[in-house]
């Protein structure tokens, strides 16, 4: 080893703990939100006339059948349901993936809270078009299972 | 002979070019920035029902008289079981049960040599070959009860097919054959019989 060589990796050693100084620990950002978290939340909630929490859950999983989501856990005592939807690739190189958590809980006394997270390709969707269209057919299934509608 | 770039040699003793090394390089790069900017699906349009969705629905759905909630989950665990399906979730309360299944090797097998002839034939070029092939299955069902009776339920089954494999890697398709469907309902009847009778 010539003298250069030394030199060069006495360098590089010398750099790796300011290096590792610099790095943010592993779980800096569990606790971090977007700052648009409060008008994202507003985004994704939407409330239903309806004491009937069971009824909105099932509500649910009817919607996400329809819309070809495959559940992955339902719980009733704690109002959620997670679903996937694998996508075909048409747009994209690679695979997609859009992932789906809906909680259903009471707001005051006549009402039912639904509030929907979506993530495609593991990154939050903050489209409220996206949104938007999955409470339209929620409040669809709803009003048809209300009514008895086959 | 003109020599281009630095020769390395490679672990298992062949050799390539730096200028080879460097175009590989370049293609993962560009790759790279090429998922980056690809379209996104319109997601929006993938959260609104399609016009498909009422047939599909009628399709997999079916109406039992005669039967508690309870007795036509545990109905269609049974026929999920006979199938080879594995529960993978359930939720009672809500009428949910969900499932997969590993499609048989000899089945898996005589898709990859179809698809494999079809690769050769078309070099490469036939759409069907961007869906890889289809590895598992999975089942998602839900019960409910109907006009209020205690004793009229019925259950939605949505089967999907798993693929692995294509120039997207892995995705689910909605099965849609009515043959399906109706053997399972089928199924289910026989077993829901079978237990009124007591064996």
């Amino acid at each position: 080893m010539n003298r250069n060589s030394a030199i060069l990796i006495l360098a590089a050693l010398a750099c790796i703990p300011a290096l590792s100084s610099c790095a943010s620990s592993p779980e800096s950002g569990v606790l971090s939100s977007p700052e648009s978290q409060l008008k994202l939340r507003s985004i994704q909630s939407r409330a239903y006339d309806t004491t009937d929490r069971l009824m909105v859950l099932r509500g649910v999983v009817a919607t996400l059948q329809d819309l070809e989501f495959m559940i992955e856990a339902a719980d009733a005592a704690l109002g959620l349901v997670t679903a996937r939807k694998l996508l075909l690739p048409r747009d994209t190189l690679l695979g997609s993936n859009l992932m789906l958590t809906v909680t259903v809980r009471p707001r005051g006394e006549k009402q039912m809270l639904v509030r929907l997270n979506a993530e495609f390709n593991r990154r939050a969707v903050e489209d409220p078009e996206v949104y938007q269209s999955f409470f339209v057919a929620l409040g669809r299934t709803l009003f048809m299972s209300g009514h008895e509608v086959d | 002979m003109r020599r281009v770039g630095r020769v390395f040699r490679l672990p298992g003793g062949g050799i390539a070019h730096a200028s080879g090394l460097l175009r590989l390089l370049a293609l993962v790069v560009l790759l790279l920035f090429a998922h980056g900017c690809a379209t996104e699906p319109k997601l929006a349009q993938l959260m609104q029902v399609g016009p498909e969705a009422a047939a599909n629905r009628a399709l997999q759905t079916r109406r039992f008289s005669e039967v508690s909630e309870a007795e036509l989950l545990a109905a269609c665990v049974s026929v999920l079981q006979d199938l080879g399906f594995r529960i993978t979730a359930s939720e009672a309360r809500l009428g949910v049960v969900t499932g997969d299944k590993p499609r048989s090797d000899a089945d898996m097998l005589a898709d990859v040599g179809r698809l494999s002839l079809l690769a050769g034939i078309t070099m490469g070029l036939h759409p069907e070959l961007s869906k890889g092939f289809a590895d598992s299955f999975g089942v998602v069902l839900a019960t409910r009860g109907v006009g209020g009776g205690a004793r009229v339920h019925e259950t939605r089954a949505t089967f999907y097919r798993g693929y692995v494999g294509g120039y997207g890697g892995r995705h689910a398709v909605l099965i849609t054959s009515p043959v399906l469907y109706q053997r399972f309902f089928g199924m289910v009847d026989t077993t829901l019989a079978r237990t009124r009778s007591g064996n």
